[in-house]
């Protein structure tokens, strides 16, 4: 096993699928839509040249922490939530302020969709969402132009046009995938999700060469206020496996980002179970965005980690 | 005539035995109305097989592919505690109800909940019957172990028949098998979750045939994950032409890919086929040659 969790077994079979890619990536400006599969990909056609890699040499991810992120009560406090989006994307960005950093991400006149992640057992806090909305209409975006959405994406009027995205989910491993990823927050703008099932997921990068989805993709964000490290049965949840990490992974790589938050929870479960506990199900696809899809880096010489705030119990 | 009129009643039977019962499914009407000082927190959710998706996410493909029929969840609540949710999946047959317990590895202490049953992570999931239980709370707290306990120990009271594991079970060899490693499937989407087989088509698997992989541990090593040990696929086939089809299909597919060793090892006796997997020649010849062939080669 590498820190990515992949073995080489996992490598070679990625390497060696098949299908059509594109590079796009949190990184790459807006750009044409293009005829792209609507569901998974097609098993036995023949694999095109890779196309030209236009990754930047390191992907910066961000970590902010903050211990009272959550109340006692275990909700997220929303003025903390506040400040450590604000520090995240300053620090992703370089920026000299946070309206700064925002506006680089967002500009008047766009149409912005946020990519949240509704699962019932730990959803994207509502506080953070409306923390992002706020500050995308702070951006200058009007506020009509804005919806944040999971399972409707398709049939929203703003994700319909919208000329950006926002994907924001929280951190867990997944019965299917490995983990829940930014990367397969987006199986949602799928007609058929269950179609990119196979292979553990190993293809989901190609969502990301969705026409409504090509390019669009701003900013990433894994919420790790309370990862879940380890699931089983038919909701993969339990409380137990839960903790309070208060933490958020932001980037504009989406597959760094995932790479990171694979380690942490490989870090986690390691820490728990007191030996190396591969996942259930590799979540090889984050690799296989990396490799064939090259939609960013997963190997950790390619991630610039930046890690703020609360250091106790980082893990990583 | 007759032995036509034998098979077309047996095929009605197998479809009865399918179907669920009247007046509705027996793990449904399982899930009581109190436990533990829990009662309901509002009306269930019922969904069947089309409507799975819509109540776990992730995993719908697992229960549909092992031929669920109706799932239902009941929020139960107390006062001052967390809610607790218990899914009750009636499979359709206790060999189904099996092989979605199974899905999981189940390396965590028994709770002595129906015919098998474990504790993991607060939860508490058992077989019994026709039906898969899950008790998920949703929150720890003192008492909350309890009631889990509670509530699985009332479902599984009202469960009358215990029902049987899967036949093949019976065939799979005891020396050296990991018994958290056994998992039941019938299509080749299932079992290409199971183990990497590239591509199982080749193994011509539909919701007619049934199977079990089993991990074994090496031979002669102390034993505890199993996962680098020997793998056995056992798989009934409901013609023997079939198969016949799957036998020569898989001695191709076991060549050695260079100059490595085989990929498997395999054995048909009916239409019954065997293979091993991740084991050298000698220890695949020994672990082929314990399985009972004879008993479980009828279609």
């Amino acid at each position: 096993m590498t820190d990515q969790g992949l073995d080489r077994r996992d490598f070679l079979k990625a390497v060696a699928a098949t299908g059509a890619a594109l590079a796009v990536g949190c990184q790459k400006p807006a750009a044409p839509a293009v005829t792209a599969p609507a569901a998974g990909p097609a098993v036995g056609e023949p694999a095109p040249p890779p196309p030209p890699d236009s990754r930047p040499e390191r992907s910066r991810v961000v970590l902010v922490r903050d211990q009272a992120a959550l109340g006692p009560d275990g909700q997220p406090d929303p003025a903390v939530l506040a400040r450590m989006l604000d520090d995240g994307v300053v620090a992703l960005l370089g920026a000299a302020a946070p309206a700064m950093a925002w506006g680089e991400l967002f500009r008047p006149g766009e149409v912005v969709g946020i990519k949240s992640n509704v699962w019932r057992f730990i959803p994207v806090p509502a506080a953070l969402e409306e923390l992002l909305r706020a500050r995308v209409q702070a951006a200058g975006v009007a506020a009509a132009d804005v919806a944040i959405d999971d399972r409707g994406v398709l049939e929203n009027p703003v994700f319909q046009r919208a000329t950006a995205l926002l994907d924001v989910r929280t951190l867990r491993t997944h019965h299917w995938s490995g983990i829940g990823s930014c990367l397969k927050n987006y199986i949602m703008f799928s007609p058929e999700p269950s179609s990119w099932h196979e292979d553990a997921c190993a293809d989901l990068g190609g969502l990301w060469e969705l026409p409504i989805v090509r390019g669009k993709t701003r900013l990433c964000i894994q919420v790790a206020l309370t990862p879940l490290f380890h699931g089983k049965g038919p909701h993969h949840y339990s409380a137990e496996y839960t903790w309070a990490y208060g933490g958020l992974i932001l980037g504009r790589d989406p597959v760094a980002v995932d790479a990171v938050a694979v380690r942490l929870l490989e870090a986690k479960r390691r820490l728990h179970f007191g030996k190396d506990e591969p996942f259930a199900v590799s979540p090889k696809h984050v690799r296989v965005a990396q490799d064939k899809y090259r939609l960013g880096w997963a190997d950790p010489e390619r991630i610039e980690l930046v890690k703020l705030g609360w250091s106790e119990g980082a893990l990583i | 005539m007759r032995s036509l009129a034998v098979v077309c009643l047996g095929i009605i039977l197998a479809e009865v035995s399918m179907a669920a019962p009247p007046g509705g499914s027996s793990c449904v009407a399982a899930l009581p109305a109190e436990a533990a000082g829990y009662r309901p927190a509002g009306p269930d959710e019922v969904v069947d097989r089309d409507g799975l998706f819509s109540l776990i996410d992730g995993g719908a493909e697992v229960y549909r592919a092992l031929h669920v029929q109706v799932v239902a969840e009941r929020r139960y609540r107390k006062p001052g505690a967390p809610d607790i949710l218990v899914d009750v999946f009636d499979m359709g047959g206790s060999a189904d109800a099996f092989g979605a317990y199974h899905h999981d590895m189940r390396e965590g202490p028994s709770a002595g909940v129906g015919v098998e049953s474990e504790r993991q992570g607060g939860n508490l999931f058992f077989w019994k019957g026709r039906c898969y239980v899950s008790v998920v709370p949703l929150g720890v707290g003192p008492g909350v172990a309890e009631a889990v306990l509670a509530l699985g120990q009332a479902v599984a009271a009202a469960i009358r028949e215990p029902g049987a594991p899967p036949a093949l079970l019976a065939l799979l060899p005891a020396q050296g098998r990991v018994a958290s490693q056994v998992h039941y499937f019938h299509d080749g989407a299932l079992l290409g979750r199971l183990v990497d087989l590239d591509e199982p088509g080749f193994l011509g698997l539909g919701d007619d045939t049934e199977g079990l992989l089993a991990r074994y541990r090496p031979t002669g090593a102390p034993a505890p994950a199993g996962a680098e040990g020997p793998a056995l696929l056992l798989i009934r086939y409901p013609a023997l032409a079939r198969a016949q089809a799957a036998e020569q299909a898989a001695a191709a597919w076991c060549q050695p890919r260079g100059e490595g060793r085989p990929r498997c090892a395999l054995r048909r006796v009916g239409a019954l086929l065997a293979l091993v997997l991740n084991a050298a020649s000698e220890e695949a010849r020994l672990l082929l040659g314990r399985v009972p062939f004879e008993r479980g080669a009828r279609p």
